[in-house]
């Protein structure tokens, strides 16, 4: 910097030195761009591509499922595939009903939240309540290894442990692929998400309000359930869609657990195929990707994308919209 | 017809019968002379013997709602307070006042077992009420806290609405009459329900901060406590609330036992029939210095410190 | 205004029902039930593992190699007799282990009270050459067994020299010498400098892990870590599997890394709050709800047909690498997030430019926590199952990746592959790599609490 002034007079004050060294950094500059150098302004274009990525992985994602989806229904009348319960896209006679996949998501999905919500929102409710700060530094990372313990382990789980237990209470001629020990799994892999998210909301609340509700009298439980709880509510709900989404987009326990049998009946005993399990069984098979399975693919996948995407926009817009606000 | 049915309620609760004559003076918002005094400082005083702090006028005749002896506090291994010993008279207003961090907020949280609900807090000594140590673990804190109010320093409504913020306390409790009338008459005895009667669903924390706390004494009357602890609840509100509390807290005096935490030593001697003075020593654990009628207390203090911090020495 | 008419005293006090005893009572069976569904979880929890354990413990623990199976490679090892000289370095080398934890702790219990620098030192000082003890240790291990195996397959002029064993070994040993030979000194080292730094409970779950890490070491069947998938369960192994998981995961991190840290440090550091930064934001978290086997068909699309990466290590590298990196920039904007305002308005004061304040004050203190969340990011990654089937990673690999370009599978694959068979001995050794795949995230998982201890320790 300071060789960039080569005329500057002889002077050996440090003074002027770092005058000489400062007079040429003093120049006005863009207002509002800070005082970036060559460098910095390259490595904040670099920043900022790494940043537009994100945008580009979705803008991918959205391109490649409509590119497909769009060639399926040129071949498959949209009534055929939106308005039909049968499923049969791997047989002769094809038929792709696709409210028999969507069914076998949901009934797995309800399953897990059945198993998933007493179970977490109890289990949050000690935590943020009962339990001293002790126990819970002890409980809730055990509990968090519930969320990181790899999907594909839960459906040999599933398949191994909870299927012949199904089989032992309801009858033998249960079959060991059923949608019941699917959800039940798939119901434990979603409970530390509504545990450890509900619990962060309701630790959220502040404590002066619990106090002015211990203050009436009020026992433990009934902070919890008519304070605390209503005052988290929309994180509990967000929690919850959350969670609910998880739970459809699951795909290892319910592609192995749940049998491969795409049907639209209610007895939870019975063998289903969700949509990510029908993915999974197309790739399998070596699909040539021009043929209508393939594309069939892309169109499923395109219905579980914008039903997943728009449970979490939900879950945001709750937890925004419904935000207690205490200051 | 009697004034209204709160002044019912409590005549009939089996202490109140204990109240003097003098006791029963009208509504006045000015303080009442100190009932009670006499002369003879060495007769009939049944406080603590230990206890030097507090003015020997106070008597047996004086009808106590509380009375504490060697009560000290601790968080973990901190002490908060140490060895405080002093009544609390009935239906009067109670100051406790002090620098900060001399345990006046820790002692006030004594008297209706909160400190239970912080982890590693331990509280020592005996707090008499109506007969029985309401320190003893067996006594039950819920009920304790039922009988004995707090209304805290900054406004905690509930995020529920008005009615239901003033109805929830009586609902877990198990009351069984009008909901409707209890929520009217507690309002009413706040001051608050001119103001928010046309507007019962609205969220409690839609209101100002002045009307959220008169809706927390609201609130804390509404389960018909006998003693109500105040914890410096003007002290987030500008000077018109903070006025209007004030008056209140003069009005409930009628019926209530009020102790109330303040920093500021004008509202003490406003508001207060009583006065507490705390002080932390170095170790900053908090000492009662001095205890006594306001009048006295200010006018004519028996402690050098407590001279020196109405004078306004400590800041 | 008309007052309420007043209820005879009587009645309004029966209004309080005094039922607090039983109001009490519901709250504590209120408690039970809370502590209930608590301990259901824990216990299907427990269940999980006590299953895979029992199922998966049979092959991954049998001794020596079992009776009738073919002898591939280094087949004949287990026939081996003892090589002289080395009885003692099988107690030698657990001793040398535990060394630098006992010793410590043992010097405390007997002189309480040393300064701290005292014991910063004698951690270093037992610890740094104890290190080094068990590596030189273990590799004469390893090479003196090495010499015996070349003697018995005829390979000449085996002298037991680290090189030629690298050079000559089964994948089994190649991958016992990583493990064992660096990871454990190096694992030691990290224990005994946590312990001088006071950071007792790091310094306890090391060796603890190390020490069950031994005990299984010893009890493991060394067939199952390097044999190649096969048709018969008894001679099936996961070699292919692991390493293609570790080859994965590595260039996953090498891509998921720097741009999901770059775009956490534009969006805290550069980007104003316009409607840009907002969208990117929202739509970061939205990519993190997105199912993972949409990943896999963008991956399918995307790196597999349009870049032509074929089904290669690269394409499922790459599609891992944008599965986790919303998870990644979203810890790293967290960490960046409890940088303090006055650490870069310090730096800002004294003429730091932007990058300066980012590079030398924001990025290190932040970093402990960027690492926690890349390492919580890795561990999704490799239990992550489906994306890697759209992609159409193979299950059947009898051979071990030369190149980001060649054909692989992964562990969760292959557990996968052989859970969907019907046969139960594939469902057997399912479970055994299923033991495998937990240890491998049981150690990330310890490596990223560690980290955050470590990074709450310093500031």
């Amino acid at each position: 910097m300071a060789a960039q002034a080569p005329d500057g007079p002889q002077q050996d004050t440090v003074r002027s030195l770092l005058a000489e060294l400062w007079r040429d950094r003093l120049q006005p500059s863009r207002p509002g761009s800070g005082r970036e150098t060559p460098v910095g302004r390259l490595i904040h274009g670099a920043l900022f591509l790494t940043a537009t990525l994100s945008a580009f992985v979705t803008i991918g994602i959205v391109l490649v499922l409509i590119f497909e989806t769009v060639e399926f229904f040129r071949e498959v009348p949209f009534l055929d595939f939106f308005g039909s319960t049968r499923w049969s896209a791997l047989f002769a006679e094809k038929q792709f009903g696709v409210w028999a996949l969507v069914w076998g998501t949901g009934m797995i999905a309800l399953i897990g939240l059945a198993v998933a919500i007493p179970l977490g929102l109890m289990a949050a409710i000690f935590l943020s309540e009962y339990s001293p700060p002790r126990l819970r530094a002890i409980v809730k990372p055990i509990l968090e290894i519930l969320a990181g313990v790899p999907t594909v382990v839960f459906g040999y789980f599933a398949l191994v442990s909870v299927s012949p237990v199904i089989r032992d209470i309801f009858g033998q001629d249960v079959g060991i692929y059923n949608a019941l020990s699917a959800g039940i799994v798939v119901g434990l892999m979603i409970v530390p998400i509504i545990a450890s998210l509900s619990e962060d909301a309701m630790r959220a609340v502040p404590r002066s309000l619990r106090e002015g509700a211990y203050a009436l009298g009020s026992t433990r439980m009934e902070v919890s359930l008519r304070v605390v709880l209503p005052a988290a509510f929309s994180g509990v709900v967000a929690s919850i869609i959350l969670a609910a989404s998880r739970a459809v987009g699951e795909t290892m326990a319910v592609t192995i657990a749940g049998g491969g049998n795409p049907q639209f009946g209610v007895n939870p005993l019975e063998a289903v195929q969700t949509m990510t399990a029908m993915i999974v069984q197309l790739s399998l098979g070596d699909t040539p990707t021009t043929s209508i399975e393939f594309k069939v693919l892309f169109a499923v996948a395109m219905t579980l994308f914008v039903l997943t995407l728009a449970m979490n926009i939900v879950a945001q817009w709750v937890s925004r919209r419904f935000r207690e606000e205490y200051e | 017809m009697a004034r209204n049915f709160f002044t019912l309620m409590r005549s009939s609760a089996p202490t109140a019968t204990a109240v003097s004559g003098a006791n029963q003076s009208g509504p006045t918002t000015t303080p009442p002379p100190p009932p009670n005094i006499k002369e003879d400082a060495d007769a009939g005083v049944h406080l603590d013997p230990t206890l030097e702090a507090v003015r020997h006028e106070i008597t047996e005749e004086l009808d106590m709602a509380l009375q504490l002896r060697q009560v000290s506090a601790f968080y973990g291994s901190f002490q908060a307070i140490d060895n405080m010993s002093m009544p609390i008279p009935r239906n009067r207003v109670t100051a406790l006042i002090g620098p900060s961090g001399c345990g006046k907020s820790t002692l006030l949280r004594c008297f209706n077992r909160m400190n239970d609900l912080i982890p590693g807090a331990r509280v020592e000594g005996e707090i008499e009420f109506e007969g029985r140590n309401l320190l003893d673990p067996a006594m039950d804190a819920v009920e304790v806290r039922r009988r004995i109010g707090m209304v805290f320093q900054k406004p905690n409504p509930f995020p529920k609405s008005i009615y239901e913020n003033v109805a929830f306390g009586a609902r877990i409790n198990g009351y069984s009459g009008d909901m409707d009338r209890l929520v009217e008459e507690s309002l009413r005895r706040a001051a608050l329900w001119d103001e928010v009667k046309d507007e019962l669903d609205k969220s409690g924390l839609a209101l100002s901060g002045g009307q959220q706390q008169r809706l927390c004494i609201a609130r804390a009357i509404a389960v018909q406590p006998e003693i109500i602890l105040m914890d410096e609840p003007a002290s987030a509100l500008d000077p018109v609330a903070t006025l209007k509390i004030e008056d209140l807290m003069r009005e409930l005096a009628e019926e209530y036992t009020i102790v109330v935490v303040t920093h500021n030593m004008q509202q003490a001697g406003r508001v207060s029939d009583y006065t507490a003075f705390l002080l932390a020593g170095e170790e900053r654990v908090g000492r009662l210095v001095e205890f006594g009628p306001t009048q006295d207390i200010f006018t004519n203090p028996l402690d050098q410190r407590t001279e020196d911090y109405i004078t306004g020495r400590y800041g | 205004m008309t007052r309420v008419s007043v209820v005879a005293p009587s009645a309004q006090l029966t209004a309080f029902s005094p039922k607090v005893r039983i109001r009490r009572g519901v709250s504590v069976a209120f408690m039970v039930a809370a502590l209930l569904a608590i301990a259901i979880s824990m216990i299907m929890l427990g269940a999980l593992i006590v299953e895979i354990a029992v199922d998966g413990a049979a092959r991954l623990f049998t001794d020596g190699a079992p009776v009738g199976r073919e002898a591939r490679g280094g087949g004949i090892l287990t026939d081996l007799p003892t090589p002289a000289g080395i009885g003692w370095m099988t107690w030698a080398l657990p001793v040398a282990v535990l060394l630098p934890f006992i010793g410590p702790r043992l010097i405390n219990a007997l002189v309480p009270g040393l300064p701290q620098i005292a014991e910063r030192a004698i951690g270093f000082i037992v610890v740094a050459p104890a290190a080094i003890f068990v590596h030189i240790l273990y590799v004469r291990f390893e090479s003196a067994y090495y010499v015996e195996y070349a003697k018995a397959v005829g390979i000449d002029g085996a002298s037991g020299n680290i090189f030629q064993v690298l050079g000559e070994a089964s994948g089994f040993q190649i991958v016992r010498l990583l493990l064992v030979g660096i990871l454990v000194p190096l694992a030691i080292f990290a224990a005994g400098w946590f312990w001088a730094h006071r950071m007792r409970r790091p310094s306890l779950i090391i060796p603890a892990i190390i020490i069950a890490g031994w005990v299984v070491y010893l009890f493991m069947d060394p067939w199952f870590l390097s044999s190649f998938p096969s048709r018969k369960p008894a001679d099936a192994g996961i070699f292919s599997a692991v390493t293609g998981t570790l080859y994965m995961m590595v260039i996953t991190v090498a891509v998921a890394f720097p741009l999901g840290v770059g775009a956490a440090i534009y969006l805290e550091e550069y980007a104003k709050p316009n409607w840009f930064s907002r969208m990117i934001q929202v739509n970061i978290s939205n990519l993190a709800g997105v199912p993972s086997i949409i990943y896999g068909l963008l991956g399918l699309q995307v790196f597999v047909r349009v870049l032509e990466f074929e089904r290669s290590v690269l394409a499922g590298a790459c599609t891992m690498a944008l599965l986790v990196m919303p998870i990644i920039i979203v810890s790293a904007q967290e960490a960046l997030r409890t940088v303090p305002p006055s650490m870069r308005e310090a730096a800002y004061a004294v003429g730091a430019t932007r990058w300066q304040v980012i590079r030398f004050h924001v990025l290190p203190y932040a970093f402990g926590g960027m690492l926690t969340g890349n390492i919580l990011a890795m561990s999704r990654a490799i239990g992550e199952t489906a994306p890697l089937i759209a992609i159409g990673a193979l299950t059947f690999i009898a051979f071990l990746a030369d190149s980001p370009t060649d054909d692989f599978t992964v562990l969760p694959i292959q557990i996968f592959n052989w859970v969907a068979r019907p046969q139960a001995g594939f469902h057997e050794i399912a479970a055994s790599a299923i033991i495998v795949l937990m240890a491998i995230l049981l150690l990330m998982n310890a490596a990223a609490i560690i980290m955050r201890q470590r990074t709450r320790t310093d500031w």
